[in-house]
């Protein structure tokens, strides 16, 4: 990874569209610029030998956290609670735009 | 009574012995809000009449208000997180932290100004407007949480809490003045918090005393069938622990001295001259330069953003994806391209292991040192406006807290004195996993010796600036 890193607009809007955000054409813009800049600082991590490392996903080495079998569950929503922030509710449940015909 | 400047303990005594009221406290602090807030913009939610406590005020802290960063879900009272997304969310649920105050007799008191999504160490990316340094309000106070750290040391509520990914509460501390305590990752339960990193965040208190600091930790921390990340390790009595006078090891890490504003230097220099006159023993240790930790931690930090934000579909609660702000969609673009294929590798899992070097770093010196001891941040409090001319402020700037955010190890930062521009120095002590005991005794020793060098009584007279 020696060559300055640059991101092209392209990928920029393909990472919007994995994202879900609609970017405006100056945003596109002005993160193609900036994608650079932390790229190029985040290589200092090729300098740390790291190949006999295992990766670290939880700092607390915790396993199998589970629930005890018939422990009452205290914090359910109610199906009014549950949908009181939406925009559109129908009968009970979200409603949203169609997405299949 | 004159209530101004008393801490949560003493307010509490005072309520005991009946020379004041919880309802006249309340109303106090409401007042001071009502006043002040607009000078300050540390409060966005003003919460104006007290809630009945049905344990009539005899808890642990029965009665008494508090501020709360607005990323804490607070049942029924609009919960943002700075951000336009959830401009009108009225939380249908408490987060364990807020019922655990509850539980010990709490008042709400406002939810308080942030950066938007906890993005930021300034506040300045908050969608409702930056807040202002009680110190100088041309200046930030630092962020994430901002607006409590303003808040509290503006006297407009007595304490309160703030969360931290990496420097978040330790550096508005810094910035404003007061004490901030960053638990171990896992001491306090997330149910309830806006996620941001969800291997990174960290709830904890923001107070004017290290008993306070102490107090609230008591009632917050603790197992939560909620939490999966939460920690079983049993709660200890981080009052008793505070009072040991233990004589430590201390150890300064030259790593951590570099590129540092002179004066915020000096000061935590001679803070170290008089641990030495007190009996500590002050030896040099090695650690992991602190500029690898802020590529991990850019690199890990978006990319559990980027999965944690894809919940905001604007459809079961909140507004669409457009109204969210530049630097919540620059972070999710990033960290959206270090998970992505052909990159994940490279940056995401090459960011956890060195993670784990961090980890292993911090193990090693903690084997010969109790305590390490440094400037919490680099700088004092920067004018607004500044943090736009960097494309990962936030980062650059908590350069000096990320390591120990990374490790999930405790820290606490402390004041340290006036730069010589009369704005307060913070000095961070780190130490080992669920060692906030130790944190605590020594900083309340050094409470105890030096007053903190007055700054927190300065702090109280700093009224007449805020126009």
């Amino acid at each position: 990874m020696s060559a300055p890193i640059t991101i092209t607009e392209d990928e920029v809007k393909h990472l919007a569209s994995l994202a879900r955000l609609m970017l405006t054409k100056a945003e596109i813009e002005r993160y193609t610029a900036q994608f650079g800049d932390t790229l190029e600082y985040v290589k200092n991590l090729s300098e740390l030998k790291t190949d006999d490392l295992a990766a670290t996903n939880a700092v607390v080495a915790l396993h199998n956290v589970g629930f005890e079998d018939g422990t009452t569950c205290t914090r359910g929503l109610s199906q009014e609670e549950a949908t009181a922030n939406a925009k559109a509710v129908s009968g009970g449940a979200f409603r949203l735009d169609r997405i299949m015909q | 009574m004159e209530l101004k400047g008393l801490s949560l303990v003493q307010l509490r005594d005072a309520i005991a012995k009946k020379k004041v009221s919880a309802d006249e406290v309340f109303a106090y602090f409401a007042s001071r809000i009502a006043t002040h807030n607009k000078a300050l913009n540390a409060v966005l939610t003003a919460v104006s009449e007290p809630t009945v406590q049905e344990d009539g005020g005899t808890g642990a802290i029965g009665g008494l208000p508090l501020v709360v960063k607005d990323n804490f879900c607070t049942r029924g009272v609009r919960t943002t997180a700075s951000s336009k997304v959830l401009e009108n969310f009225i939380p249908p649920y408490e987060s364990t932290v807020t019922q655990r105050l509850q539980n010990a007799g709490y008042r709400l008191l406002g939810k308080t100004n942030m950066d938007a999504w906890a993005h930021g160490s300034s506040t300045e990316t908050s969608d409702f407007g930056p807040t202002r340094n009680p110190w100088d309000v041309t200046r930030s106070p630092g962020g994430s949480s901002g607006g409590t750290a303003a808040a509290v040391s503006a006297y407009l509520a007595p304490a309160g809490i703030g969360s931290e990914t990496a420097g978040s509460i330790r550096q508005p501390a810094s910035w404003s003045g007061i004490i901030g305590l960053k638990p171990t990752y896992g001491r306090v339960p997330r149910y309830g918090v806006i996620a941001m990193g969800s291997s990174l965040d960290c709830p904890g208190p923001m107070t004017l005393t290290v008993e306070d600091a102490a107090l609230l930790l008591e009632i917050v921390a603790g197992k939560d069938p909620y939490d999966a990340t939460s920690s079983p390790i049993p709660v200890g009595s981080y009052r008793t622990e505070m009072k040991q006078k233990r004589k430590m090891r201390i150890g300064i890490c030259e790593d951590y001295f570099q590129g540092l504003e002179k004066t915020v230097q000096k000061r935590v220099e001679e803070m170290v001259e008089v641990m030495k006159r007190m009996g500590h023993t002050v030896q040099p240790v090695k650690l992991l330069s602190p500029k690898y930790s802020i590529s991990v931690y850019t690199i890990i930090q978006r990319a559990e953003v980027s999965s944690n934000l894809a919940r905001y579909d604007g459809i079961r609660y909140g507004n669409g994806r457009d109204t969210f702000g530049m630097e919540a969609k620059r972070r999710m673009m990033l960290g959206t391209y270090t998970l992505s294929y052909g990159y994940y590798d490279a940056y995401y899992k090459k960011a956890q292991k060195v993670r784990t070097l961090i980890i292993n770093d911090f193990k090693r010196a903690f084997g010969e040192v109790d305590l390490i001891v440094s400037p919490t941040t680099p700088i004092t409090a920067l004018t607004l406006g500044e943090f736009e001319k960097y494309p990962f402020f936030g980062e650059v700037m908590d350069v000096l807290n990320e390591p120990a955010a990374m490790a999930g190890i405790p820290a606490i930062n402390v004041p340290a004195g006036l730069d010589d521009k009369g704005l307060p120095v913070g000095m961070q002590l780190m130490g080992t996993y669920f060692a906030e005991g130790t944190l605590l005794d020594m900083a309340y020793q050094l409470e105890q010796e030096t007053g903190f060098m007055g700054v927190i009584q300065k702090g109280l007279e700093n009224e007449s600036k805020w126009v």
